[in-house]
């Protein structure tokens, strides 16, 4: 099935840009240029993924991403002109997916809306063996190896590795890592984050100075990026 | 010890003023004095009386008058006078022991004492009077010298009532106001009393000294005047005096209020002056700033225009020659998306309105996701890096210090040959932790080191170059500022430059080691 992609953004030169862009990628687009017409189109439309600008005329962004989350977990990919770190996060954190900043290339953005549609396909499958370039994770067993060759994790090493690994190529947030590797009550010890992803880059990476899988993105989070 | 010139002048005029005040006050105490040296003539008179004649005797009388007038005033002398010729008479003119002027002579004898003893003390007096007035003159002269010096030592308009309220207490007494006008007119702060209040705000609008009789005295306000309208009032309390002193009174407190207008006006042309320093500073930045950017926005924007208009006019293209056009439109437009996000992260951090997101950060961290991102331009060079092995959390905001990072490698990458090796340094000490970027590029000249951090200054290597925004130090400077810390440019030993980036260290004890974090089975599988 060609997965139909639904566009919320009121700029109109934008939506030209990104309807062209989505067509030639194989996509069908719907267009909405504001929280309410997003909404209904939402609800008339089903689409497979939504691209969600934050600025609209009639609401913010993090509005539609509540609402659509009330009903449905479709990928939501966020596209923002603001740089501030704290929108990104508030919207994810809110249930978004993932976010481009603009400007963005247009490569940026389909790596983007792609990893968004697997990780959904996926999480609906509970694959039990992930595998991410070098990289291959089987659940049930806990085992992970990098070029077939196994290394040894402590648990909480493998339950980070794990989530970003189902989210591969998204960003997970500082809080919903901690919440789902330490439970609630740590959201805020950003500083347990750092040590165990200093770990995990000292034994997975193959130049820890200079990572390539396990990639920060100052003030946000962090991301498992599988190779281009 | 060294004593200030002004503080040593307070101190002469201060005891020189009691001095004056306490003469002019008669005293009680000086109609005992008057009695006790007549009794010591008329003794000492009565005494010699056999011996001498009586124009001698009366010479003793004299004496003694003309003693007690030169420190006592007229009333005490007068009655010192009345005091020895009643003695002279009574003791010494015959009959003695009798107030009776039996001839001519003994009349004229006492009559020639009356009228000596009152010409000596009236000159006397006089003399007095003119020295008092010229005491008091010097220690007005004093005052205000005083009173003016301190004022010019205010630098602020807020600060000048309290300083010129201390002298007029010393010179008037406790009650001591100044007031000064608000923009709207109006008198700023209290006076103590809505009497009081009444007389300032009566002072103001007749432009006159407005006085009325209270129980300590006389309240007077005294307008402070300069130019068209009243700058404000200054307000005491005249004690009760003879009508030659409060006119001196009165004479002071105008005085008083002219030094206070001067000094009104010294601040207000300086603050005048000042402004207007700033303005033409601002003025002359904004231009620059301008000029700068329209050069560096519209350049780009140039490019990218044309290049479009000439992919859509109707001539047949080589795919080659199209391609390059697009890739001329891509690559000027991430530099103007450099240049705006540069310019407006300068204009944010400079507003000082920024809000730093901190959050306890490992800058090693940050330093190896930046040099990943930036890999495929540093291919080619190599890059040592120096992480000690524990390198504590500082507290940031991530955002901005990666960005400082990125400027940094960026300015290495833009500024230095190819292939030329980069150097990256952590340090961490007790109170801070430093980043240090080194290069073996051209280096930057001893004059340049401080400019390199101004908007839009570009160095005389970068200048020839293209790409930069002349704002990448800028922001770095910036963001170190923000964060308490600080950035330092240093030249190399054997060539090249070493910027040195350091931001405090956080106070607070955190936990940097992995045996500090709980692992859930706290075993390694």
């Amino acid at each position: 099935m060609i997965p139909a992609v639904l566009v919320i953004e009121d700029e109109l030169p934008m939506r030209r840009v990104l309807r062209s862009a989505l067509d030639g990628q194989g996509y069908r687009v719907w267009e909405a240029g504001s929280v309410e017409e997003g909404l209904s189109a939402f609800a008339s439309r089903s689409p497979q993924a939504v691209l969600l600008d934050l600025g609209l005329p009639d609401g913010e962004g993090f509005q539609v991403v509540e609402r659509i989350r009330e009903t449905s977990e479709v990928p939501i990919v966020v596209i923002s002109a603001r740089g501030e770190e704290r929108d990104q996060v508030r919207a994810l954190d809110g249930g978004a997916n993932d976010y481009v900043t603009k400007p963005f290339r247009e490569a940026e953005l389909f790596a983007r809306l792609r990893a968004a549609l697997r990780s959904a396909a996926r999480a609906t499958r509970h694959a039990e063996t992930l595998t991410i370039g070098p990289l291959r994770i089987q659940c049930f067993e806990r085992r992970v190896f990098v070029d077939e060759v196994e290394i040894a994790m402590t648990p909480t090493e493998f339950s980070l590795l794990q989530v970003l690994a189902r989210d591969a190529g998204r960003v997970i947030t500082h809080r919903q890592l901690l919440r789902q590797v330490w439970g609630p009550t740590y959201i805020d010890d950003v500083q347990y984050l750092r040590v165990f992803m200093k770990q995990l880059r000292q034994k997975l990476e193959r130049d820890p100075t200079r990572p390539q899988l396990l990639v920060t993105t100052p003030g946000v989070g962090y991301r498992l990026r599988p190779p281009e | 010890m060294d004593e200030a010139p002004h503080s040593l002048l307070r101190r002469r005029w201060r005891s020189r003023f009691i001095a004056v005040r306490r003469g002019l006050i008669a005293e009680p105490r000086g109609y005992l004095v008057g009695a006790l040296v007549t009794a010591f003539t008329t003794t000492l008179a009565f005494n010699l009386a056999a011996h001498a004649a009586l124009a001698h005797v009366m010479l003793i009388y004299l004496l003694g008058a003309v003693l007690v007038a030169t420190r006592y005033g007229a009333a005490v002398s007068g009655f010192t006078i009345a005091a020895s010729a009643l003695c002279f008479d009574y003791f010494n003119i015959p009959p003695v022991f009798a107030f009776a002027l039996p001839d001519a002579h003994s009349v004229l004898t006492l009559g020639g004492m009356l009228l000596t003893a009152v010409v000596v003390c009236v000159l006397l007096h006089r003399l007095r009077h003119q020295r008092t007035a010229a005491r008091a003159s010097e220690a007005r002269t004093l005052a205000l010298c005083e009173l003016s010096l301190d004022l010019s030592e205010v630098s602020r308009i807020d600060e000048l009532p309290r300083v010129a309220e201390r002298h007029l207490a010393l010179l008037f007494g406790p009650y001591a106001r100044v007031l000064l006008r608000g923009p709207g007119g109006e008198l700023a702060a209290s006076t103590g009393s809505s009497v009081a209040r009444e007389l300032a705000q009566r002072a103001v609008a007749g432009r006159e000294l407005a006085m009325l009789v209270v129980d300590e005295g006389v309240l007077a306000f005294q307008p402070i005047a300069s130019g068209r309208e009243p700058l404000g009032v200054i307000g005491v309390t005249l004690a009760p005096a003879e009508p030659a002193h409060e006119h001196e009174q009165r004479v002071l407190l105008a005085a008083c209020a002219d030094r206070i207008a001067v000094a009104i006006d010294r601040l207000a042309l300086g603050a005048a002056a000042h402004r207007a320093h700033v303005e033409v500073e601002a003025e002359r930045l904004r231009n620059e700033l301008l000029s700068a950017m329209s050069h560096d926005l519209k350049t780009p924007l140039a490019s990218i225009l044309t290049a479009g208009t000439t992919l859509l006019s109707p001539n047949e293209r080589a795919d080659g020659v199209r391609r390059e056009l697009l890739e001329t439109i891509v690559e000027e437009t991430e530099r103007l998306n450099r240049l705006v996000t540069n310019l407006l992260s300068v204009t944010r951090l400079e507003s000082g309105r920024v809000h730093l997101n901190k959050t306890p950060e490992a800058l090693d961290d940050l330093v190896y996701g930046v040099l990943s991102r930036l890999s495929g331009r540093l291919e080619g060079r190599s890059v040592d890096i120096e992480v000690p092995g524990e390198l504590p959390f500082v507290l940031m905001d991530p955002v901005l210090v990666d960005q400082v990072l990125v400027n940094l490698i960026e300015n290495v990458l833009r500024y230095t040959p190819q292939g030329s090796p980069l150097g990256i340094r952590l340090l961490a000490s007790e109170r801070e932790v430093m980043l240090e970027v080194a290069d073996r590029g051209p280096g930057i000249a001893r004059e340049e080191r401080e400019r390199v951090f101004e908007k839009f200054y570009r160095g005389r290597e970068a200048r020839q170059k293209d790409g930069g925004s002349g704002l990448g130090l800028t922001i770095c400077r910036a963001v170190a500022r923000a964060h308490g810390g600080r950035i330092r440019i240093h030249p190399r030993e054997g060539g090249g430059t070493l910027v040195e980036f350091a931001l405090p260290a956080s106070g607070a004890s955190v936990a940097h080691r992995i045996s500090d974090f709980p692992d859930q089975l706290g075993v390694h599988a």
